[in-house]
């Protein structure tokens, strides 16, 4: 325990350290650019994104892994503030904290696997695109200086690491918002700037409690945000812990996460933050610049503040346009480049379901809505792949008055009806038998189906036998035991 | 089946630590498994603080580490498939029991505490060259196992005197009387035990009880009590009196505690030369 601990802080210093630095450069554009869209100040962000890296250094599951304040959560917050005011955000963000904390309780991260893969795909591709659409309200009705400040921005993020020796030491974000400031401050180009849009911290956060009447009122307004916030923060928490996983070959504890961003909300509301979540595009940033441990996500909550408070005259110059090109890089990182690549491979149902979650999540901005129908789609098409698991051998007495009809497989609501039609209710015969020793009913669908064809054979004066009925139906009883011997799966099975 | 593992890196004395799992192994009539480990603790080389990610930016990370990676294990592999091999040849000319060779991934602590219940007794080289402490790898392993650890730092030599330092203390008194059950040197080694105490008088008494303990399994052993409380006592009549190995049980306080205070076996493990066999 107290190695881990080591371990996980201290088992790569020089590395957290630097990429720390980093980190935080990155995630000083998207808090504000946020905030901004979510229609608070610019600190209300910055505040969030120091206390919930910071907390979540300590609490969190995932080394290595970056939280703040991210553009998932601050889209499905604009209405409320809108309507309510800031006092309401800062109340929802605490219950959302209080909900997750909750959720992790009831291990909540087991309900993941019912997440296929295309559907973290298809998140984590509409996350991209609205990170990007995100920028466009900066780049509408505008003169044509921000489109070439944009430009130059992406230009020098992208070329300026090719540039020999310090190209690969100097974070090229940073050299973007250096150059555009002081680019846009010698020429005088009147261009937004950040000081144009709110207030930026100029001290450190305090503890306060929301300024809300405690009633039943506040928790109808605030509930239904707080339960979207926590739903979809969890999710983008989820899968990024999943990326970094894969990236570093370990382990992160999702029930642990689940908790500690619930902490970390909590604690960022009290301080006059909003809530926030992991993020796909800045963990992505921390591992490639050698983050690995708990040590670069606390230093990057440290840095950011320290270069907010301290920096804050010189970040009100920083012209809209280089942030801007900063998240359109972040949104370009975060967007799942390999599934566009194996579109044309993958089966159409996949595709489907990943486009549904980007289209769902993009018409209504928020991620939970795209999840939602992903797997909803995803369980369809599954249901309709299992049903195809069912047919039907007949056979004839000699004397032609008795049919057997043999069932094996799935029978289940999408099956039912087939298996209703397999019938032929227009031959004349003095019996029939159903065997269905060796077919498994799921639902209530499927003993319906049953009882309706029997009913019709008797009412067409044939008598029926069933055999096998209480074995297919052992399954309709919710909880199973657990088949993990081959002979009881066969036995489930239906002898496929 | 119980066996002996015998963990080895290449590095720290792994031939010494073969020749003494050995030697336990035929005394003790069990087989004995020799075992290496293919860490991953690979650092990347590249240095890249750019900051910015392009499209596919994850895929390409990903397949970077991943060759890294590969090109490290594939050699540790070899050095390890080897090293068994080696050793092999090296334990079964002395042998009498079975040889079994073990090459695993992961972590060495969690492979250790995976057949923790198979293991008889655990020998495993340190390295004693560097600064005189022990590394906080070999610590958290014989924290994490309760089975007797033999910390090879030296060269192997055939012991012929064992001191036994003895606390008397009833975890102590446990370990001792499970040890003169089933020794894991033989009968004709001598053996010392000597009790660091500032009352003589409990120490005679805890000293007598140790030697009847033994005598019950017909062993003999020379008993000593030391004046005192500093570990320093152990380590000059260890040298004192020309013993080959040193027995005794091992952090047996709170972490906290140990925090504060250091750790007593810590102290006695950096001052020591020849091989020390822990008990927890």
């Amino acid at each position: 325990m107290y190695t881990n601990i080591k371990k996980e802080w201290f088992g790569n210093i020089k590395g957290d350290a630097v990429a720390g630095i980093v980190v935080a450069l990155a995630l000083i554009p998207e808090a504000i650019a946020f905030s901004i869209i979510a229609g608070v100040d610019p600190k209300v962000g910055l505040y969030a994104s120091f206390c919930i890296a910071v907390v979540i250094s300590f609490f969190g599951g995932r080394p290595g892994m970056i939280s703040a304040a991210t553009g998932a959560m601050a889209l499905l917050m604009v209405t409320l503030i809108k309507e309510y005011g800031l006092e309401y955000l800062l109340a929802a963000t605490i219950l959302t904290g209080v909900i997750q904390v909750v959720l992790g309780y009831f291990g909540v991260a087991k309900l993941m696997s019912f997440i296929s893969r295309a559907v973290v795909v298809g998140f984590v591709n509409a996350l991209a695109v609205l990170i990007f659409m995100a920028q466009l309200p900066e780049l509408t009705n505008v003169t044509w200086h921000v489109y070439a400040l944009t430009a130059a921005g992406l230009g020098i993020i992208y070329l300026f690491p090719y540039v020999p020796k310090i190209g690969k030491l100097l974070p090229s974000p940073l050299v973007t918002i250096v150059v555009l400031t002081v680019f846009v401050y010698v020429t005088g180009w009147d261009v937004r700037n950040i000081g144009d849009m709110g207030e930026l911290p100029s001290t450190l956060p305090i503890f306060l409690l929301p300024d809300i009447p405690l009633n039943f009122h506040t928790l109808e307004v605030i509930f239904p945000y707080s339960i979207a916030l926590a739903i979809v923060g969890l999710l983008e928490s989820f899968m990024t812990t999943t990326i970094v996983d894969e990236l570093t070959d370990t382990r992160g504890d999702k029930t642990r996460e689940a908790r500690g961003q619930g902490i970390a909300n909590i604690v960022s509301g009290c301080l006059g933050g909003m809530a926030g979540c992991a993020m796909i595009g800045q963990s992505i940033i921390n591992v490639k610049s050698g983050g690995r441990g708990r040590l670069s996500t606390f230093l990057a909550g440290v840095y950011l503040l320290l270069m907010v408070v301290f920096l804050s005259d010189i970040l009100t110059l920083i012209p809209m346009a280089a942030l801007v090109s900063v998240m359109i890089m972040v949104s370009i990182g975060t967007f799942d480049w390999g599934s566009i690549k194996k579109l044309r491979t993958l089966p159409l149902s996949t595709n489907a379901v990943m486009l549904t979650t980007v289209c769902v999540t993009i018409y209504t901005h928020n991620l939970a809505h795209g999840v939602v129908s992903g797997v909803l789609l995803a369980s369809l098409f599954f249901a309709n792949k299992i049903s195809h698991f069912m047919y039907c051998e007949t056979s004839l007495s000699e004397d032609n008055y008795t049919k057997t009809y043999n069932f094996i497989g799935q029978v289940f609501f999408n099956s039912a009806e087939k298996f209703y039609e397999t019938f032929d209710f227009k031959e004349v015969l003095d019996k029939v038998i159903i065997d269905v020793t060796r077919a498994h009913f799921w639902d209530t669908s499927a003993v319906y189906a049953l009882d309706k064809a029997v009913i019709k054979l008797r009412r067409e004066g044939t008598d029926v036998e069933i055999i096998g009925h209480n074995d297919a139906t052992k399954t309709i009883i919710d909880r199973f035991g657990i088949h993990d011997k081959p002979e009881e799966i066969d036995k489930v099975m239906g002898g496929h | 089946m119980k066996y002996i593992l015998c963990c080895v890196d290449g590095k720290n004395y792994s031939e010494a630590v073969c020749d003494y799992a050995v030697m336990i192994a035929n005394n003790m009539k069990l087989p004995i498994k020799i075992l290496n480990v293919v860490e991953h603790k690979h650092t990347s080389e590249i240095l890249d603080l750019s900051g910015n990610i392009k499209l596919g930016e994850k895929d390409d990370i990903l397949e970077a580490l991943t060759q890294e990676e590969a090109i490290e294990s594939k050699s540790s592999i070899k050095a390890g498939r080897e090293l068994l091999l080696t050793l092999k040849m090296r334990a079964s000319a002395s042998c009498n029991h079975e040889i079994l060779t073990s090459l695993v991934h992961g972590d060495i602590i969690e492979n250790i505490i995976e057949s923790q219940d198979e293991i008889e007794v655990l020998v495993i080289g340190i390295n004693s060259n560097k600064e005189q402490l022990i590394g906080t790898n070999v610590k958290d392993i014989i924290k994490s196992i309760h089975k007797p650890v033999l910390l090879v730092n030296n060269e192997f030599i055939s012991p012929r005197k064992i001191l036994i330092a003895y606390n008397g203390s009833t975890e102590s008194k446990k370990l001792l009387t499970s040890t003169a059950n089933n020794p894991i040197f033989t009968k004709e080694i001598h053996r010392d035990i000597v009790n660091l105490n500032t009352n003589k008088q409990s120490s005679s008494l805890l000293l007598k009880e140790a030697k009847e303990i033994f005598a019950k399994n017909d062993i003999m052993v020379n008993t000593e009590s030391l004046e005192g409380e500093s570990e320093d006592l152990i380590v000059e009549y260890f040298a004192k009196n020309e013993s080959d190995i040193l027995a005794m049980g091992a952090f047996g306080h709170s972490w906290i505690k140990e925090l504060v205070f250091g750790s007593f076996t810590s102290k006695i493990l950096s001052k020591m030369k020849k091989p020390i066999l822990l008990f927890r």
